[in-house]
């Protein structure tokens, strides 16, 4: 019933963006961030979708999940253009606060595709260790990402639980009316509180009696090598970035 | 009311690759009226079999007739609600799937969704509660808050109240204490026997399905091995041994005494009969 929702899953076939380090698609997504901020015009945007959709040809990942994760935008991108039009902004200033939107959602999600939760983790943690020079709790940090990551499949698993249960007695929010599915909508909220809290106690516990400690050091089950595709790409990105920076201040 | 399944397949996440197949194939007809048990290991396709068949889920392939709604890919049920009214799942774990905060608004949800007369919901309400062993004073309690067993009884209790005309237990006796097994054997006996209902039970607790079942479907790897009353399906410890399934305690004892003493023994439902043979035979 939420199959259409992609966020935190993972799609295994062997690319080139699969195989590449953590890290430096953490970068890549990073920059590319970045680069959304930095594109003020609509030509600039189109560069960027350019890139998106290089990425994503790349990555060998049908594009219907794409356009699943965009379809899933829809509503904040009509928000937005109702809310630009009340507000008599530029229409293509709405376009390319529209386009950004987009292209976060879609770059995210090529992080999120070709990368297992775990690896997202591990290289969050090589992103933020340098805040260790600063006292900060980077591994706390990580840990909390990758539980929330974990998470997320699973509360969706449980969400879907309650939505089939629902549909069983009378309301189907796949096919039932805008105001059968806000019912449903709203009956998920407290379960699944209660639910998310419960599975979060029994993780602790079962953390805390295998004696597990923040502290402990640590190896990683895989090897992540970082290759010459890993440089290229982070260079390419990186230079856009600088580009765009520079293209920035001097206008 | 009759259930039948033509040639189904039905396959997760087609077309990616996370694709798997969990039913292949599958030609099925429920025994009307009867008690009928789906037994398998973990992974058979058990529950993507009975999700099957209130279109929680729309074969890959074949088709699913429940009375006259036909539920395939290629044709779309028009009133998918009166199917869903005449057949009632609950589910494994059904106290997971709480999602009001008292036991009679969880137990009503079935009624209003189905719009059913409010003049007679009170009393369904009642009725349902009675039928599991509960009373009124529960209507006002938090769900999350009763035992495993409570909250079990109020699970069927909230699929009871529209009065399916088939039944669906997934996996029921998980979780439940000795007495509250022979309680819900004797629920699904009433409701067989006087309310002529059609039960379908899945369960790993063989000994349970042996007591109360009819009809025994036996899965495996997705599709249909065995199918037949259950003197031919449960009698056959061989035939459950090849297939990684427990064999009945009772139907194990005999078996015993027929291969170590050579005396046959009667088919018997329940221990306690088969002990009174045994003392009958000792005297």
């Amino acid at each position: 019933m939420l199959n259409n929702i992609m966020i935190g899953k993972y799609y295994p076939v062997r690319s080139y963006v699969h195989l590449m380090n953590p890290l430096s698609k953490i970068i890549c997504t990073m920059t590319f961030v970045g680069m959304c901020l930095f594109a003020n015009s609509m030509l600039m945007n189109l560069c960027l979708f350019a890139l998106a959709i290089l990425m994503i040809m790349n990555s060998h990942i049908p594009v219907k999940y794409f356009f699943k994760t965009i379809k899933s935008l829809r509503f904040l991108l009509l928000f937005t253009f109702i809310l630009n039009l009340i507000l008599d902004v530029y229409f293509e200033t709405t376009l390319i606060m529209m386009s950004r939107l987009i292209l976060l959602v879609l770059y995210t999600s090529i992080l999120t595709l070709t990368t297992p939760p775990s690896e997202i983790t591990y290289g969050l943690e090589k992103f933020l260790s340098p805040l260790k020079v600063f006292h900060i709790p980077v591994n706390r940090m990580a840990l909390s990402i990758s539980i929330a990551l974990r998470f997320i499949p699973t509360v969706l698993d449980e969400a879907n639980k309650i939505l089939k249960s629902q549909a069983c007695r009378g309301i189907d929010y796949n096919s039932s009316k805008i105001k059968d599915k806000l019912v449903a909508i709203k009956a998920l909220i407290v379960p699944m509180f209660i639910l998310t809290i419960k599975r979060a106690d029994t993780l602790a516990d079962a953390m805390e009696v295998r004696l597990f400690s923040i502290y402990n050091k640590r190896t990683n089950f895989r090897q992540n090598p970082w290759g010459v595709y890993d440089s290229y790409m982070v260079f390419i990105h990186v230079s856009l970035l600088v580009i765009l920076i520079v293209r920035s201040v001097m206008i | 009311m009759e259930i039948k399944y033509n040639n189904v397949t039905y396959v997760y996440n087609d077309k990616t690759p996370l694709k798997k197949v969990a039913l292949k194939n599958i030609n099925l007809t429920f025994k009307e009226g009867k008690v009928n048990a789906l037994i398998g290991t973990s992974g058979s396709g058990k529950t993507t079999l009975i999700e099957l068949m209130n279109s929680l889920l729309v074969p890959t392939k074949g088709e699913v007739i429940v009375d006259k709604d036909v539920i395939s890919a290629k044709s779309r049920i028009k009133n998918i609600n009166a199917l869903r009214r005449k057949v009632g799942i609950v589910f494994q774990f059904p106290e997971e799937q709480f999602f009001n905060l008292t036991v009679k608004k969880e137990i009503e949800f079935g009624l209003i969704s189905f719009n059913y007369r409010i003049s007679e919901k009170e009393k369904r309400i009642s009725d349902a509660l009675k039928m599991v062993g509960l009373d009124d004073s529960y209507l006002e309690r938090d769900p999350f808050k009763l035992s495993n067993g409570e909250k079990r009884k109020v699970a069927i209790a909230s699929i009871l109240v529209f009065n399916p005309k088939i039944i669906v237990f997934d996996e029921p006796t998980i979780g439940l204490d000795y007495d509250s097994k022979k309680n819900l054997i004797k629920l699904i006996r009433l409701l067989k026997n006087r309310y002529n209902k059609t039960i379908i039970i899945i369960s790993h607790d063989i000994d349970f399905v042996h007591s109360i079942s009819d009809y025994v479907v036996l899965l495996d790897n997705g599709q249909v091995i065995l199918t037949g009353d259950k003197y031919d399906t449960l009698g056959n410890p061989d035939v459950l041994k090849r297939f990684n399934l427990p064999v009945p305690k009772v139907i194990e004892f005999s078996y015993k005494v027929l291969k170590n003493k050579g005396i046959k023994m009667g088919y018997r439902d329940d221990l306690n009969d088969l002990l009174k043979d045994i003392y009958r035979y000792a005297k």
